[in-house]
This record gives structure tokens, C-alpha cells and sequence, in this order.
């Protein structure tokens, strides 16, 4: 019998083929079901061998683009190298072999390590308390944006039930403000691509100053532009009693340089698996800490861990929002974050900042000429160029230049966001690139622009043996979704 | 600098064909008096000095030999094939991201594929997401399904679910103001459910969802869950139900048992503990509530040349596409950790899932017997059945100084539920295949010279 070469593992199941041995043990034990849940089909779990299981794992790796294989400019996504050392770390028996439960007492290490984690994030955000229990950005905002509902709660504010956010924000903003209940009102950028300060003082106007919760900010925005007037906002906002929400996700931009903090932020979070280089993993985990000013700091998530009298401490807020996730976060990607802080240090955190903007600029000079930009600035550690004249004149797309890129082994920029560019290619090199690596980059976005112009029709046909798969039928995924794989005897479940 | 590739020189020649003389320039738009000048920070050490202070820090915890662990509480000690953890390190899948781009993303999508086949198995559900953050977000999301699918503004949740998955509830709840009910047990008879209040609470027909745990917080199979699904669904209220994973097979899964939503915490399919994280949640729904279902979903297509491909899929759901409209604002979920308990899963087989199940629950039973045989220590739950953990109640002025006579052993003996609000005097036990039958009489006997000092 032979299978197909993309067979699933269930494809390759033998009756009576064994992968892990398992010791024989006799306890004089036979589990009988209890009353009414006796089962009468089990879980199908295919019967491979050690041999089966790497072969076809590895094959699927080798089926898979990440940082290691080539450039993977996804903007917004911090796509950098991953040291292997914070991996290493994080397999020591003594963090990834310590049981949640264990009295505090037994786990010195850990309660420093986290500690002195809080105070790291602490200085290198200008913020004044860290709660790290948020699995990922995304709950972090949400932790975040229940943080604020609670102060307001607390403060007797509950009906500030307006949140700001400006049309170039990561969809995850308004998500996680929605989800904690609040009702998001979108403000246009300027022509600038930045957001408005007058566009916030409608808002402000039109629901009224005691309605209003705050904004919330990505800076560098989602177009790789520093909002310089971010002190005005904070200043209006602070002045009717709302609040700045900051996402990191764009924070690798500027350690050491400057600090939400500083900017006026209230409260932000951290993808770690961005700024600080834990692996994506995939799509996770990550760690999303959330790190406020004091006012803020009652109302954290979980338990905070800080370092008090030059001990390591560990509290519980005391009108905390509750937890986020059981336990005490995502420990073993902390630990990873550590390990960076440890390694690179204060000015190897201010080096990453200046060799993530001027990987960006050196990029965008190169392709200015070959790609529209439509906000075309100094930017910070990405930019976005635009397909849209491409479109326009030949009508090749931002899609039809993505392909064209894995063809060539380069991961895919982040296409059609952010959603105020159109046929937007957006373009984050990180600080670990070489020169080397981005002028080939800038070669072959080049090289894709005068093909494109040459020949559109034959630039838009991808080429099926660069490709593992071409123009998948994603209508037919949704329409008729095939979400799990099915035995051939076709029972389902 | 570690990690920068740029030579000065690559720096000054880059400068220039951005048309600068110095990197401050490209800072113009951050207004001067917010700058810093530095962080007031130690300064990086050498890749050696790094592993040395991370090994000083890992020196400080408290390990204990892999079979005298006995807590569990979501989070467990089971054995984990280096196979499983060798193959999730292929850094082709460590440094990936959400696989966008499906032409060059294949394998990774094809395994999240397979999970989503694995935990419509192990649940008995027809529909599982590409994972979430941990199995207490995995119980909110349940919730929030019931919530967005039937509109309505009560839930009705089992006091012995995890404390935590009810904290973190609570948390999400503030956002959602759902009103929460407990779920009514029978006075007389422990965990058995309450059959006649249950459906009173749902005679208004106004409950989203009823939520319960198998087997429950303290290790319990509960009675009358044959029967719930039935009550609900006539009062249109949907069925979620928590599991532990190693349970399908020995009992009904909660797709068998009508549930309309499952969750669970998958850390223990080849995942290591990790002081609690990061897991793995899992969330599987009826085809008919894939709408509300949140997270990456993958789906099977083909190409433009007839290949068989796997693709994200309904992403209408999602953040990116809803933004201020989503149910959910998840992203980032737990990739990494859900491929691990694939590759697990296909490591130990058919057979070695069974063995699992069986030494864990069986090493359990012959533990408990032996521990009710002292004196001073019973079952605190001795009418309900249970399969790899369990609740004992050590009858002492000073459990505590008990636990920690345990831990001089050597021996981490269980969780205190008084962690949870509860007790002092009780501590859930939790069994796996690690612990062998040395391990076991060990803690008997160790607890025996505890109980007897």
C-alpha cells in the first residue's frame, strides 16, 4: 500500500503499529464508567510508528516559511531572529519543570525572574507597574481596556462608555474595546497618515467631554509614522478625565529612544513575541503584559510581581479586574523575554530601535522609485507602499506582488492593512537584517516593478512549481468548510 | 551588539543612500523633550554569562523528581516523548507566524489541520478552532458563544468547574454583564445534579448556556450528566462542558453526551508545565455555531491545478474583518502548543493513549485505596467516582506543616484547596503514568510518618 504524498498522519494509521512503549504496571484496577456515561465509540488516534511520526512532522516543516527560511518582512509583526540561547533557558528543568501550584517559597527563582522582568518593562516603557499574565497582545488590550472600565467604575465615571480609535488601528483594537463594552467611534487620519487632533475634539464634542474613555494609539502608527502630536492628545484627553491606551506592537521602533510613558500614555501593552523576540511560534503563544501608571495599578490583572525594597515581591491589585488566564501567565515565554533583556541590555535595546528605523528607511528609498507611497515620510521601523497604480494601469494587485515574492523565497509583506492605504504592501525588515539581505529585497521589488510592466498578464499567473499550492479555492473553503479530516468509512466524529 | 548584522560601516554607507548624515535625522518627528537619552538598565552580558544568571535563577526553584510529582489542579505531569518536543522545535515552525500566506505555509496549516481532526476527536464535537490562549479563556469563549448565538443575558455555570476558568470568567464577564447562576446540585447526594431545579432555572427560556467539567474540579465524575443535555436543549440553552483529554475513550465525550460546546486545557498532551504556561486551550462547537466559534479556523480546499490545500478560513468572524463588531478579539493564539499535542498525540498512538489513560487512572485508584487505609487520611469525596485525581482530607491540628514535611520529602503531595478558598485540610491528588508504584508507596508511607509525627 502506498499513500499520497500529502497524506494526513490519520492517513497513514496501521492496525497494530506502536509509537511510544509505555511500562506495564499491575494495579489490580479496571475503570468501569460511571452510571450513564459509559462510552460507545472512542477517539480515533492513528497507530504509527517514531519513524511515520518524524518523517511526516519534518516534511511539514519543511513545508513551512518562518524567519529561519528567508526575509519575512510582515509589517506590524516584528519578524526577527529569535535567539536561540532565551529558548535554551526556557527548557531548564528548573522553570519549565516547576509545577504552577508549588508554594511560592519553592519557585525563589521564578518570583525574581519575573520580578525583575516587571522592572525591565517598567523602565523601558516609562510605566510604573507590570501585570504579565496576558497570554498575547490581544488579551492584553482586553485586560487593558477592563482595566480602564474598572478605574472609571471605581471613580464613579461608568458613563464614559466612548473609546477612540483612529481608522489605521490593528482591527484587535476595536475588538478588545467592543468586548469590554465599549462603544468605539473611528476617527479619520489626516492627510498625513497621523492621527487628528481636531477629529478627536469632534468626538469629544458630539458625545461630550464626560462621555469620552480615551483612544486608543499605536505609535509609530500603522503606516510607520510617529504621531508627533502625541502630547497634544494625551494633554486634551487628561484634561476631560480620559484615558491614552498605547499598543506595543510597533514598540521595537523606539526602545531607548522614547518611552509611552513619557508620551502621556496611561496604561499599554507588549507582544512579546515582537519587541522582545520570543518566537511567533505559528501564531502563539505569546505574552501580552500590560504595564499602567499608578493610578492605574490597583486595577491590574492577576498577580503582580515587582521588586520592593530591593526584594522581589509578589501582590494582588487590590480592586484588581480579576485574572485573565489560570495560573500565572505564559511563564516560559517570560522567561525567554529575560533572557533577551539579560543579553542584549539597555544599549543593545537603543541599538535594536536605530537598526529597526533605518533598515525601514533604506528599504523605502530603494523601492520609492519602483512603488507608490502614498504617505511617503521619514518612517520609523515600517512603511507602507501601495499596488494601487499598479492596479490602476495593469491590474496586477498587492495580492499578485506577494506571490511573486514567495516565489522568490521572501515572505509576503502585510497586505491590504493598514485598510486607509489601498493595495497596501506594508514593509517591516526588523533590526537583525543585513544590508546584504535588504538589497536583494530592494532588487527584487524592483526587478517585480519593470516585470509587472513588461508583461502584467504573465506577472499575474503564478508560477505552480515555486508554489506548494496556487490560487487556492478559498470560496469553496468557506462555502462548503471542511474543517477536520474524515475516516473513509465515513463516519464523522 | 548581539543579533545586529550591520557593521558602523554598513550603517554609514545606509545613512547616506537615505540621504543623512546621522541616525538623529530620522528622528525628527519625535518632539525633542520626550526623548531619553538612556535606559536605566544593566548593561547585556556575553551569551555565556546570560545562560549562567538563567541557570543561577533556575538553580533557586524547587524541583521534584518526574514521579514524585502529585499535583495537578489543569496543569499535569505527564511523560513527554523527546520525540514530541525535538519535532516542535523544528525552527521552520518556531519562527513562523500565522500562516497568511497559504502557498508557502503548507505544513503548518496541514498541522493545525490534523489538531483540529484530534480535538473534534477527543471531544466529540465536529468543529475545533486552531486553538486558544489556555483552557480558562477557552470556558469564557464557550460562554461568549452561547451568548452571541442565542442572544440571551444569563448563564448557569457549575460551582466545580476550575476556580480559576470562574475567575477568568468573571474578568470577561465584566465587559459581557451576564447574569450567572450556580448550577443547582441534590442536597442528599454530592455531586449528583439537580434535575428539578435545573429546570426550573431554565423554564424562562432565557439561559445562554450551562457549563460543567468532566470529571469536575476535584476529580469527580458528577451524576445526572446524561441527562442535562436534554433539559437544556428543550429550553434552548446550549450544553458547554470543560474536559480533561485522557477521558475520551473511558467515558462519554462531551459531543456524545448532546454538549454543543467543549473546552479544555491541553497542556497535558506533551506539553510541559512550565509554572502553568503557556497551554493550550482547545474549543470545539456543532458545525451549526462555527459563526460564533472564535479564533483561526483552517479548512481543506483545493488549488487552481486540483492539489489538495489548507487554508484560514471564514475569517468574516474574526477581529481584522469585524474590528469594533467582533465577539472576540483574539489573534495570537497557542500555534506552537497545539502542533505539540498533535505530534503528541501521533507519537504515543492509539495504543499509547489508552496506556496513558489506564496507568494514570489505575496508579490513581491503587493510591487512593492505599492512603484511605491510614490513619487520619480518607477520601473527601468517597461516593463519587473519579479517574486520575482526587480529593483527601488529612485530619490534623496542621495539614500545613504536613504538606511541607511532604515537600522535605521530596514529594509535591497535591494542591491545598485552600490555594482556591478552600480548605487547608484537603489537598487534590493528581496520578499519571510517571508516577510509578515506588512513587506511590513512597508517598504513602511518607505521608504515614507526616501524619504520625
Amino acid at each position: 500500500m502506498t499513500y499520497a504524498k500529502d497524506a494526513l498522519i490519520f492517513d497513514k494509521s496501521v492496525q497494530g503499529r506502536r509509537g511510544v512503549r509505555y511500562p506495564k504496571r499491575n494495579f489490580n484496577w479496571e475503570f468501569t464508567a460511571p452510571e450513564g456515561l459509559a462510552p460507545e465509540s472512542a477517539p480515533f488516534i492513528p497507530e504509527v510508528s517514531h519513524l511515520d511520526v518524524v518523517r511526516h512532522y519534518t516534511r511539514l516543516s519543511l513545508r513551512t516559511f518562518g524567519v529561519d527560511t528567508g526575509f519575512y518582512p510582515l509589517g506590524s509583526c516584528t519578524m526577527k531572529y529569535n535567539p536561540r540561547l532565551c529558548d535554551k533557558a526556557a527548557g531548564f528543568d528548573g522553570f519549565a519543570g516547576v509545577h504552577p501550584s508549588q508554594p511560592l517559597i519553592t519557585a525563589d527563582g521564578i518570583v525574581e525572574l519575573l520580578a525583575e522582568t516587571s522592572e525591565w518593562m517598567c523602565e523601558t516603557t516609562g510605566m510604573e507597574s507590570f501585570a504579565l499574565q496576558p497570554a498575547a497582545g490581544a488579551q492584553g488590550e482586553f485586560a487593558g481596556m477592563l482595566t480602564f472600565r474598572k478605574y472609571f467604575d471605581h471613580i464613579g465615571e461608568s458613563e464614559r462608555e466612548i473609546m477612540i480609535v483612529p481608522d489605521s488601528a490593528h482591527g484587535t483594537n476595536p475588538a478588545s474595546a467592543a468586548v469590554a463594552g465599549f462603544n468605539v467611534v473611528e476617527v479619520k487620519s489626516t492627510d498625513e497618515g497621523l492621527t487628528d487632533p481636531s477629529a478627536i475634539e469632534a468626538v469629544i464634542n458630539k458625545y461630550g467631554a464626560e462621555k469620552i474613555a480615551g483612544i486608543m494609539l499605536t505609535n509609530p502608527n500603522t503606516l510607520g509614522l510617529y504621531e508627533s502630536h502625541i502630547c497634544e492628545i494625551a494633554d486634551m484627553l487628561h484634561k476631560i478625565g480620559a484615558l491614552l491606551y498605547y499598543d506595543g506592537a510597533n514598540l521595537n521602533a523606539l526602545l531607548g529612544i522614547v518611552r509611552p510613558g513619557d508620551m502621556g500614555f496611561d496604561l499599554l501593552h507588549l507582544n512579546t513575541h515582537k519587541t522582545f523576540s520570543t518566537p511567533h511560534g505559528g501564531g502563539g503563544p505569546g505574552a501580552g503584559p500590560i504595564g499602567v501608571k499608578e493610578k492605574l495599578a490597583p486595577f491590574l490583572p492577576g498577580a503582580v510581581f515587582c521588586v520592593k525594597n530591593g526584594k522581589p515581591e509578589v501582590v494582588w491589585p487590590e480592586h484588581s479586574i480579576g485574572r485573565m488566564k489560570a495560573w500565572w501567565g505564559n511563564f516560559l515565554v517570560l522567561v525567554r523575554t529575560y533572557a533577551y533583556f539579560v543579553h542584549i541590555g539597555a544599549r543593545g535595546l537603543r541599538r535594536v530601535a536605530e537598526n529597526a528605523v533605518i533598515n525601514a528607511n533604506y528599504i523605502q528609498e530603494g523601492i520609492k522609485d519602483a512603488f507608490e507611497i502614498p504617505y511617503y515620510a521619514r518612517c520609523m521601523h515600517e512603511f507602507v507602499a501601495s499596488a494601487e497604480h499598479f492596479k490602476r494601469e495593469y491590474g496586477v494587485t498587492a495580492k499578485d506582488v506577494d506571490k511573486k515574492l514567495l516565489e522568490k523565497g521572501i515572505h509576503a509583506p502585510t497586505t491590504y492593512f493598514p485598510l486607509i492605504v489601498h493595495e497596501a504592501l506594508m514593509i517591516e525588515p526588523t533590526d537583525t537584517e543585513s544590508k546584504e539581505t535588504l538589497d536583494h529585497f530592494i532588487e527584487v521589488m524592483k526587478g517585480l516593478a519593470e516585470a509587472i510592466k513588461s508583461d502584467p498578464e504573465k506577472f499575474k499567473k503564478p508560477d505552480a512549481n515555486l508554489l506548494q499550492v496556487v490560487n487556492p479555492d478559498e470560496t469553496a473553503a468557506a462555502r462548503n468548510f471542511i474543517p477536520r479530516w474524515y475516516p473513509e468509512d465515513g463516519r464523522q466524529g | 551588539m548581539p543579533y545586529i548584522s550591520n557593521t558602523d560601516e554598513q550603517r554609514k554607507s545606509m545613512l547616506a543612500a537615505i540621504g543623512i548624515e546621522s541616525f538623529e535625522e530620522l528622528l525628527d518627528s519625535i518632539p525633542a523633550e520626550t526623548r531619553i537619552d538612556s535606559l536605566n538598565l544593566p548593561d547585556g552580558l556575553s551569551e555565556m554569562e546570560t545562560l549562567a544568571e538563567m541557570g543561577k535563577l533556575a538553580a533557586k526553584n524547587t524541583t521534584f523528581r518526574a514521579g514524585r510529582i502529585f499535583a495537578g489542579g489543569g496543569i499535569y505531569n505527564h511523560y513527554i516523548p523527546p520525540v514530541v518536543s525535538q519535532l516542535a522545535s523544528r525552527s521552520e515552525f518556531v519562527t513562523a507566524y500565522t500562516p497568511y500566506q497559504s502557498e508557502v505555509s503548507q505544513g503548518l496549516l496541514q498541522t493545525i489541520f490534523e489538531y483540529q481532526t484530534y480535538i473534534c476527536e477527543l471531544t466529540g464535537l465536529e468543529v475545533s478552532n486552531a486553538s486558544s490562549y489556555g483552557g480558562a479563556s477557552a470556558c469564557a469563549d464557550a460562554v461568549s458563544i452561547a451568548r452571541t448565538a442565542t442572544k440571551r443575558k444569563k448563564s448557569v455555570i457549575s460551582s466545580n468547574i476550575h476556580p480559576h476558568y470562574r475567575e477568568t470568567f468573571d474578568t470577561y464577564n465584566l465587559g459581557w454583564e451576564m447574569d450567572v447562576l450556580d448550577l443547582p446540585y441534590r442536597a442528599d447526594a454530592g455531586f449528583v445534579l439537580d434535575a428539578v431545579e435545573i429546570e426550573k432555572m431554565l423554564a424562562g427560556d432565557d439561559v445562554a448556556c450551562v457549563v460543567v467539567q468532566i470529571p469536575n474540579f476535584y476529580g469527580c465524575f458528577e451524576g445526572g450528566l446524561s441527562a442535562l443535555a436534554e433539559i437544556c436543549h428543550s429550553h434552548g440553552t446550549l450544553l458547554a462542558i470543560g474536559v480533561y483529554p485522557f477521558c475520551a475513550g473511558w467515558v462519554k465525550r462531551p459531543g456524545d453526551l448532546g454538549a454543543d460546546i467543549a473546552f479544555g486545557e491541553g497542556q497535558s498532551l506533551g506539553i510541559p508545565m512550565g509554572f502553568g504556561g503557556p497551554g493550550l486551550g482547545f474549543l470545539a462547537t456543532k458545525k451549526k455555531l462555527v459563526r460564533f466559534l472564535p479564533g483561526r479556523l483552517i479548512g481543506k480546499t483545493t488549488d487552481e491545478n486540483g492539489r489538495n490545500a489548507y487554508v484560514m478560513t471564514l475569517q468574516a468572524r474574526e477581529q481584522h474583518i469585524r474590528r469594533g463588531k467582533a465577539n472576540s478579539s483574539i489573534c495570537t493564539n497557542s500555534a506552537l502548543m497545539a502542533l505539540t499535542a498533535t505530534i503528541y498525540l501521533s507519537s504515543i498512538g492509539k495504543e499509547g493513549f489508552k496506556e496513558v489513560g489506564a496507568l494514570s487512572s489505575g496508579g490513581a485508584h491503587y493510591l487512593a485505596e492505599s492512603l484511605c487505609k491510614l490513619d487520619h487520611v480518607s477520601l473527601a469525596f468517597p461516593d463519587a467516582q473519579f479517574f486520575n485525581e482526587f480529593v483527601i482530607k488529612i485530619e490534623n491540628d496542621d495539614p500545613d506543616r504536613i504538606f511541607d514535611g511532604m515537600i522535605e520529602k521530596g514529594v509535591l503531595p497535591g494542591i491545598p484547596l485552600s490555594m482556591f478558598g478552600g480548605s487547608k485540610d484537603r489537598w487534590l491528588v493528581a496520578v499519571t503514568e510517571q508516577n510509578t508504584e515506588e512513587d506511590l508507596e513512597f508517598y504513602v508511607n511518607a505521608l504515614k510518618s507526616e501524619v504520625a509525627k
